[in-house]
């Protein structure tokens, strides 16, 4: 996934099969033919919208009617207004509590599915499966498990003597909550992709340590964990970026409450345009999270990138 | 007893608490799904239900359009795969192959087009989609399921771990680039082609947010729309609270298809997962 120039030419190679590579490597009308239809895609479905929204944001339009040139009052408006900032900490209070958590989890759950122990192929199954539930049913499946009189969570947490947790309506739990529904729908990526991490790491790498004297959480420590640093760089851009695009848990689950206590910044942007029908301001909303969406990507594969010379 | 078995015996109790777990909620779907309504609510959880009917799926498919919406959601799906693959493999294999300038153009805009979500440009794509009259259309639930850069990458990986030597060899021969994709390069291509569709599949069939708003008519609204909109209840709602029989119902119906497709190709799907996994 990490951006890479062309194949390295090797030396060895003969100027004939160079000055093929060169050929071939020249775009052809077979080119255009190819990229066309993706290109044609992507300008009109993706970045159109965004010219779009960009144009939208200088004005005040309120669905019905037409749109009036503002400025860049939406903006300033932005800035100012309460519950955007309210759900800028949301958003930023997710994005942590549900990345470290999960890293943790897959982390472990890998290490876990990864000893020779019977019942672990049933037990990956299990926990990768959540992944493919849509965002609708886990919502609906998750508002029954936390149901504060009925539900199945309270009451086994009864039985060891824990009260009753208010799990949804609580505005301080409701996020937690999210999250917690979270380790059981999207921990499947995180234990799948540590998986395959840890199955990549020379065996050559324990016996030397083991040959040294290491044991258990040594090897763990200077062996296992230096050489997932690469996943765990992935692990983190995709975690942080698709847990900053939250929309669906609060939706479904919440609907943005108890008192926003769950409204991330799309689901600001969605309320102002389809609740409010302000769609100058919920524009220019667009445009500040996509200009934040693209710093946050940006930064994080320059990071993986110095991170991986 | 040795520390080795004591370890041992640790990890297999672990291991039994992570099974539990992570069926628990899917085992509780469905036994809430088959009980009576009047016995969904209960003090103490009955996990077999006493007795079992299927009333709740009955229920379901009577009085809402769930068939309708079953069938919404393969049709999107199934359009959104084929186009994706005729789409994407020509796009990721030229992308891998040519170099023309503005392709880090290209590879940062298709990058970003995997980053951000459809949440974060609702106004302009519903604007849009309205000047051009298709709202409630399936065409407007696909179309902007193919502005996604996930598939060419994936394909642009993976032909450029293919040796080009028969590429070259072909092109020496004077076969077309068309050729050669579609008889040396996509038989190569095949794993990554699978993961494609796996992944296409279940981003469409579990999209929510655009077609919640790029739809409001029951005949064209895909599954978690409709059953949300419709039978989960809006949270916080006094009026309405969720039916939580009838709604498990629909809601194992609806997951049922994504699941069997997971379980018949869950060897590719973890690698997919595991080499180039985004939502």
């Amino acid at each position: 996934m990490t951006p890479r120039g062309g194949a390295q030419e090797s030396r060895l190679h003969s100027r004939s099969v160079a000055a093929t590579r060169a050929a071939s490597e020249r775009p052809d009308v077979w080119t255009w033919v190819m990229l066309g239809p993706y290109l044609g895609s992507l300008v009109l479905f993706f970045l159109m919208p965004f010219l779009v929204a960009v144009a939208i944001s200088f004005t005040q339009w309120a669905i019905i009617g037409q749109p009036r040139f503002i400025g860049i009052a939406n903006y300033i408006r932005a800035i100012h207004d309460p519950s955007m900032l309210q759900a800028l900490w949301n958003t930023f209070y997710y994005v942590v509590l549900q990345a470290s958590t999960l890293i943790v989890l897959g982390l472990g759950l890998a290490l876990l599915l990864n000893a020779a122990i019977p019942g672990r192929v049933l037990a990956r199954t299990l926990v990768v499966m959540p992944y493919v539930i849509s965002v609708a049913v886990m919502g609906i499946l998750w508002r029954w498990i936390f149901e504060p009189n009925f539900g199945i969570l309270n009451h086994y947490l009864a039985q060891v003597g824990i009260p009753r947790i208010w799990w949804l309506t609580d505005t301080a739990q409701a996020m937690p909550s999210i999250v917690i529904a979270n380790w059981w729908w999207s921990a499947g990526f995180n234990t799948v992709v540590y998986l395959a991490g840890l199955q990549g790491i020379a065996p050559e790498l324990y016996e030397a340590a083991r040959t040294d004297g290491a044991t258990g959480w040594a090897l763990f420590r200077h062996i296992t964990l230096p050489s997932l640093r690469p996943v765990t760089f992935y692990v983190i851009v995709i975690d942080t970026i698709t847990s900053f695009q939250m929309f669906g848990e609060s939706f479904v689950m919440t609907q943005g409450g108890p008192l926003g206590a769950t409204t991330t910044l799309t689901y600001r942007l969605y309320s102002a345009a389809f609740k409010e029908l302000e769609l100058g301001y919920a524009a220019a909303l667009s445009v500040v999270f996509l200009a934040a969406i693209v710093a946050l990507t940006i930064t994080e594969f320059r990071m993986i990138q110095s991170a991986a010379d | 007893m040795h520390q080795a078995q004591l370890r041992r015996l640790m990890l297999v109790l672990l291991l039994a608490l992570v099974i539990v777990l992570y069926a628990a909620p899917t085992l509780w779907l469905i036994s809430t799904s088959l009980k009576e309504e009047g016995r969904v609510v209960s003090r103490t959880p009955q996990w077999i239900p006493n007795p079992i009917t299927l009333d709740n799926y009955r229920a379901a498919f009577t009085r809402y359009p769930l068939a309708r919406w079953l069938w919404n959601s393969v049709v999107v799906s199934v359009a959104t795969v084929v186009l994706s693959v005729l789409i994407n493999v020509p796009a990721g294999y030229a992308f891998a192959r040519y170099r023309f300038s503005g392709d880090w153009l290209l590879y940062w805009l298709s990058l970003i087009s995997i980053m951000v979500p459809v949440q974060a440009y609702l106004v302009p794509l519903y604007l849009t989609f309205a000047s051009l009259g298709l709202l409630n259309t399936y065409t407007g639930l696909v179309l902007p399921l193919l502005a996604n850069g996930f598939g060419v990458f994936l394909i642009r990986q993976f032909v450029q771990q293919i040796p080009r030597e028969l590429e070259e060899a072909a092109i020496v021969d004077g076969a077309s680039r068309f050729t050669i994709l579609w008889r040396v390069v996509v038989p190569m291509t095949m794993p990554a082609i699978v993961t494609l569709i796996i992944f296409r599949f279940m981003a469409s069939w579990n999209a929510f947010a655009w077609p919640l708003v790029a739809t409001s008519s029951d005949q064209v609204k895909t599954l978690p729309v409709g059953l949300t909109l419709h039978i989960f209840g809006v949270f916080g709602a006094a009026s309405a609270p969720p039916r939580y029989g009838l709604s498990m119902a629909a809601a194992f119906a609806s997951i049922l298809p994504a699941i069997i497709v997971f379980l018949v190709l869950q060897r590719y799907f973890v690698q997919g997962m595991a080499t180039s996994g985004l939502k």
